[in-house]
């Protein structure tokens, strides 16, 4: 039987560009499995018709949010509110990862309350560190490489089955990992001690509400 | 909170400090919104104490422990 995997991938401004490419894995591990339908809402289309379309028709298993958010809202293009109090009822029976600021503080209860198996998320802003000569082609970036490695980590443990919270426990052994692999050698700027204060204060933060066996099985 | 936690958060919230002022101060972190701190606005929330700048001492020396462990 076919799952279905949703995401959204704004990228209409330099914090949404980088988070836009980070998630751009997601989509080449999930189409490795032959079980997963991708739905891809990017750019333009990362709107409040379209991801309400989707999650009430498509019905996915696990849904991936990437975007500018605060405590009660996740948004999608040009900063529309695509997700709130008013429709997270639609985050029935799915687990979701919203990979945006502090919304697992508020939206990620009232998640759960309404039946989301999980919502995973930050509980403060999510922080990264860029190359402010790489915002154009953030693929380049080395500054942002390691939190891009760390969202991976979740999404693809994820994707491959793991439970909500050994998907967490896996991305914090990472973000350990990172922190501790990082070099000062090669860091003339002295951006090493930022990547890594940014890496622990998402380490600190990234949480979830709901049901920890949670899992997206393929 | 007892004399003694002061203490050991005043020689925390030092030696954060002593490490942020040891960074180009125009560095900047991207938040969401579309915003950036500056290791200048982390020193300021440091230095007033406010709920955000404990926040930010307190990740601090996670990183540090986690930096001199062995996990």
């Amino acid at each position: 039987m076919t799952k279905c995997f949703l995401l959204t991938r704004p990228g209409y401004d330099t914090a949404t560009s980088y988070l836009h490419y980070f998630a751009k894995d997601a989509i080449t591990i999930a189409k490795k499995f032959k079980g997963i339908h991708v739905a891809d809402l990017e750019g333009k289309k990362a709107t409040r018709p379209n991801l309400e379309k989707s999650m009430a028709h498509e019905s996915p298993g696990l849904v991936f949010l990437n975007g500018h958010g605060d405590k009660m809202t996740v948004w999608g293009h040009k900063d529309e509110v695509i997700l709130d109090s008013k429709n997270i009822n639609l985050a029935k029976d799915k687990i979701v990862y919203a990979l945006a600021c502090d919304s697992l503080a508020g939206l990620g209860d009232i998640a759960f309350k309404q039946g989301a198996k999980a919502y995973i998320g930050y509980m403060e802003n999510f922080m990264f560190v860029a190359d402010p000569t790489r915002h154009a082609s953030p693929n380049k970036d080395n500054n942002a490489l390691p939190f891009k490695m760390a969202c991976t980590k979740l999404i693809e443990s994820l994707l491959t089955g793991t439970n909500a919270q050994e998907a967490i426990n896996i991305t914090k052994r990472e973000y350990i990992r990172l922190i501790k692999s990082l070099g000062t050698s090669e860091d003339p700027y002295g951006d090493v001690s930022l990547v890594r204060f940014a890496l622990a204060w998402d380490l600190e933060f990234l949480d979830m509400k709901g049901n920890p066996e949670a899992c997206f099985a393929v | 909170m007892t004399s003694d936690k002061v203490d050991v958060y005043e020689e925390q919230k030092e030696l954060v400090l002593a490490r942020f002022n040891a960074i180009s101060p125009e560095s900047k972190i991207m938040l969401g919104g579309d915003k950036e701190l500056t290791v200048k606005d982390l020193v300021s929330h440091i230095e007033k104490g406010d709920e955000f700048g404990r926040k930010i001492v307190q990740t601090q020396i996670r990183m540090l422990k986690v930096l001199t462990s062995n996990v």
